[in-house]
């Protein structure tokens, strides 16, 4: 794996008695990741402390190559770091092009530079037309992309984007989703996801970081996460499906509950593939009518992280 | 290289980010068009200041008119009533203490106007996040906030005065008030300077303290009207004028009248009042300091 883009070693943020990070341990790798959690799971926060604007109070905390607990570190983070922030942060009096461009001169463009990128980054997330309008006209989509333009416009490698599909409709979602898994995938951008909505992580990232008070409770990459601890067939079969399921149980496969009278296994970490449960139709001479793989959804992952004890698709059946 | 919703491209910027010494400039000139955005308060703030300061330019180009001796037969009836009317106010030093103090009440307006929700704003709105993720220190900040507040009040008083003087200057037989009275210059200018760094001081504090620009409007009115209120009518009940030094204008008066050689009204040192002024822009700006240490990085 390349060098991770944030790192993270055991970061302490309290507020008082309440414990927003404890003990956060996390290397962010280059590309789209999704900080996943609930209300109140600390995503926030952390997104702050990477930017320097909160200091923690203990543990480490690297960003891009820089420490932002430190007054230099945080100007060489903020210099290459773009963040949208999750609230109606924007200055009413001023129309989209004057705040992306002041924006981008207090970041250091020149003021032609600023005034050129503030019309392409406009154009990019599609304000061209209401560009030169009062910020107070602007609907909610608008100040979403306002807020996406603005972090762009100096052209950071990283974007720390705080629940940017907040307050979108439908179609407002899916652009703004479409906008930012361009952004990682085809303009190789680094991008923190901060969300509680699971679908919009699924549909962007790639790897995702599950946070729940103030903790992470599991790192990996979407496909590793969904594929599950062992490979996960849903089986149809005709002939002795008691046999069947019986000797598959003693070679210490788990039944899972499947629907329509099939039957959902998950093989041992090790298996690879379905060989062994051809092996096992064979022995007791029933045959496989239908065999899939199954994927957990990241809504099956995070239930399971945030609530181990209810984990519907892992729910054990009886052996018949 | 397109989003599949989107027919624009994103192009990739090939400039530089340059590291500048004074990254305050842009906060405050993104302040400044703001503020100009407005025409009607534009007019009604600045609209009576500019006809003072104009009444002003001709009652020290009629001084000089009259002490070069060039007015016309026909003119110099006018002027020499206009002299005689307004005998005590015909050197230059006095008519710009005069009127700093009759333009005093609007600039504290314009001043309030277009900085009391400078940082109330801004924190209200969360916009403190869009300055702290770029690469400012909060020095950085409070200097670019100041710098919208000095530039209204500077608008307000200090440009005035810089006019009285050039048409002072001009209309000087000899270019006299300039080799006589050269000292007025600089003083009157690092006066009205002062003033506005003492009242754009307070007017940031205050936003700083409060949730909203009216709050601050009413805060900043309220404080100074209260005080100046206060210490006029304790020093009128106990027949002790040492109460008025608790009035920023009051004291700012007394400053001029020693800065200009006129004759001091009140009994304290007016070093005494420079020492006050000094001391509240301190503490004023020593609250901004922490309370925009507290937007920035909380530790």
């Amino acid at each position: 794996m390349s060098e991770p883009i944030v790192s993270l070693r055991g970061l302490v943020k309290r507020y008082g008695a309440v414990v927003a990070l404890d003990g956060v341990d996390a290397e962010l790798p280059r590309g789209t990741v999704g900080l996943l959690g609930p209300n109140g799971a600390g995503k926030t926060t952390l997104l702050k402390v990477l930017l320097g604007l909160l200091v923690p109070q203990a543990g480490e905390v690297r960003i891009a190559g820089a420490d932002p607990r430190t007054a230099a570190g945080r100007l060489a983070v903020r210099r290459s770091v773009g963040y949208m922030p999750e609230g109606d942060c924007l200055m009413p009096e001023m129309t989209g092009v004057e705040l992306v461009a002041a924006l981008g001169r207090i970041t250091g463009l020149s003021r032609e530079d600023a005034m050129m990128r503030s019309h392409e980054v406009l154009d990019y997330v599609e304000l061209e037309e209401v560009r030169y309008r009062p910020l107070d006209d602007y609907s909610t989509g608008m100040k979403q992309r306002l807020k996406l333009a603005q972090a762009l416009v100096h052209d950071p490698d990283l974007l720390l984007l705080d629940e940017p599909t907040n307050g979108l409709d439908p179609r407002g979602r899916r652009d703004m989703l479409d906008l930012i898994r361009d952004l990682g995938e085809a303009q190789g951008k680094s991008v923190v996801l901060c969300s509680h909505l699971l679908h919009d992580v699924e549909r962007t990232c790639e790897f995702v970081v599950i946070l729940n008070k103030g903790r992470v409770v599991r790192t990996d990459s979407i496909a590793a996460m969904t594929g599950g601890d062992g490979l996960r067939l849903r089986v149809a079969v005709e002939g002795p499906r008691e046999d069947f399921a019986r000797r598959l149980t003693e070679r210490g496969y788990k039944l899972l509950a499947g629907a329509d009278g099939e039957l959902a296994i998950e093989l041992d970490s090790r298996e690879s593939d379905a060989d062994p449960v051809f092996e096992v139709a064979a022995e007791v001479g029933a045959a496989i009518t239908r065999l899939d793989e199954v994927r957990m959804t990241l809504e099956e992952v995070f239930l399971k992280e945030m609530l181990p004890g209810l984990d519907p698709a892992r729910a054990e059946v009886d052996v018949p | 290289m397109k989003a599949s919703t989107h027919t624009e491209i994103y192009r990739p910027f090939d400039g530089e980010i340059r590291e500048r010494a004074l990254r305050f400039v842009p906060i405050a000139l993104s302040g400044i068009r703001v503020g100009f955005k407005k025409k009607l308060p534009l007019l009604l703030l600045f609209g009576p200041l500019a006809i003072t300061c104009i009444v002003y330019c001709v009652m020290v180009n009629v001084r000089f008119t009259l002490e070069s001796g060039q007015a016309l037969e026909g003119q110099r009836l006018q002027a020499q009533m206009m002299a005689a009317a307004m005998e005590t106010l015909l050197a230059v030093s006095k008519l710009i203490v005069d009127f700093m103090q009759r333009a005093q009440f609007f600039a504290l307006l314009a001043i309030t106007w277009y900085g009391g929700g400078l940082i109330a704003e801004d924190r209200r709105l969360g916009a403190h996040l869009l300055y702290f993720s770029r690469p400012i220190t909060r020095t950085d900040y409070v200097l670019g906030k100041l710098g919208v507040c000095f530039w209204f009040g500077a608008l307000a008083v200090v440009y005035p005065v810089i006019v009285i003087n050039l048409v002072a200057a001009f209309s000087s037989p000899d270019w006299s008030y300039v080799t006589g009275e050269g000292d007025v210059i600089w003083k009157s200018i690092l006066f009205a300077l002062f003033w506005v760094l003492a009242v754009a001081s307070l007017v940031l504090c205050v936003s700083s303290l409060v949730a909203r620009k009216t709050f601050a409007l009413v805060s900043v009115f309220g404080i100074v009207m209260l005080v100046e209120a206060v210490a006029n009518v304790a020093a009128e009940i106990t027949d002790d004028a040492h109460f008025r030094i608790a009035s920023l204008f009051t004291n700012f008066a007394h400053l001029a009248n020693y800065l200009f050689d006129r004759e001091l009204v009140q009994p304290w040192n007016p070093l005494l009042s420079l020492a006050l002024i000094v001391a509240g822009i301190a503490g004023a700006l020593t609250v901004v300091w922490l309370r925009v240490r507290r937007l920035e990085v909380v530790g």
